[in-house]
């Protein structure tokens, strides 16, 4: 009786194929929920093609994140800021009313009077004499009156 | 010269005469403004009348037809009457008024006199 012998070759007939299993990942979602502290980000309906722009995604998401937070924390010292200035502007202006009010105090008189004192010293027909402010007020008056005709 | 700057240099010829210690100035401020054909310059000599607050001045602001408080246009008759409130010492302007009031002058000058009064009479409470 003669051994049987198998030709290695003829058995590949019979040799299962050995299929990969490629996994899709489908476990993320649409609403960005977090997992175990990772951001599941990745639609469930999303082909394989399009998992690669949702990581592109996600770094915006992270930058977007980060520029918000630092927007926000500009937000906070320029509020300071500005309240700071805003205290600095209110104390300022209680120093010029108290001032104007002590001068109006010690010149015994209104604070609209002392305005209207401080501004007609700077008239330039301050001081002049009746004749050449009667002489000036006629031509000025006849010359408006000249352009409106 | 515009129109502008012209009126700016007479508000300032207005206000000198208005402030002038010399008692001519009340007579250039009559003739010349109260006799203007320009509202503006007519309701700025009536202030300065009335801010000189003396007893020629007022008279031409108070009584004189057609003049501060009397004058055609509202628009500077009300704005003489503004500034009689806003006056510190108000006694002459009454007693210049009272006298109007019980004189023998023309009726319309004499009710425009007891308006103002009453006007002047009610800003002080």
């Amino acid at each position: 009786m003669s051994k049987i012998s198998f030709n290695p070759s003829e058995l590949k007939v019979f040799k299962r194929e050995t299929v990969k299993d490629t996994t899709v990942s489908n476990t993320s979602n649409p609403f960005g929920i977090s997992f175990k502290g990772k951001v599941l980000d990745c639609d469930v309906f999303e082909s394989t093609q399009k998992k690669d722009n949702v990581s592109f995604t996600g770094t915006i998401k992270n930058k977007s994140i980060l520029a918000a937070s630092a927007i926000a924390g500009t937000v906070n010292t320029t509020k300071k800021f500005m309240n700071e200035s805003i205290s600095k502007v209110v104390d300022s202006i209680g120093n010029i009313n108290n001032l104007v009010n002590n001068i109006s105090k010690k010149f015994n008189m209104d604070i609209v009077d002392l305005v209207k004192s401080i501004r007609f010293t700077r008239n330039p027909y301050n001081g002049k004499s009746v004749d050449e402010l009667a002489k000036k007020f006629s031509d000025l008056n006849n010359e408006l009156t000249m352009v409106t005709v | 010269m515009n129109n502008t700057r012209t009126m700016s240099e007479l508000s300032k010829i207005i206000e000198a005469l208005g402030r002038h210690s010399d008692g001519s100035a009340v007579d250039v401020l009559e003739e010349i403004g109260t006799n203007s054909s320009e509202d503006m310059i007519r309701e700025l000599t009536a202030k300065a009348l009335i801010s000189r607050n003396t007893n020629d001045s007022l008279k031409i602001a108070l009584i004189y037809e057609g003049k501060g408080i009397h004058d055609l246009s509202i628009q500077v008759a009300e704005s003489a009457v503004d500034s009689l409130k806003s006056l510190n010492d108000k006694s002459e302007v009454f007693k210049i008024l009272e006298e109007t009031i019980n004189s023998d002058i023309n009726e319309s000058i004499k009710s425009r006199a007891k308006q103002v009064k009453d006007l002047i009479s009610a800003s002080l409470n």
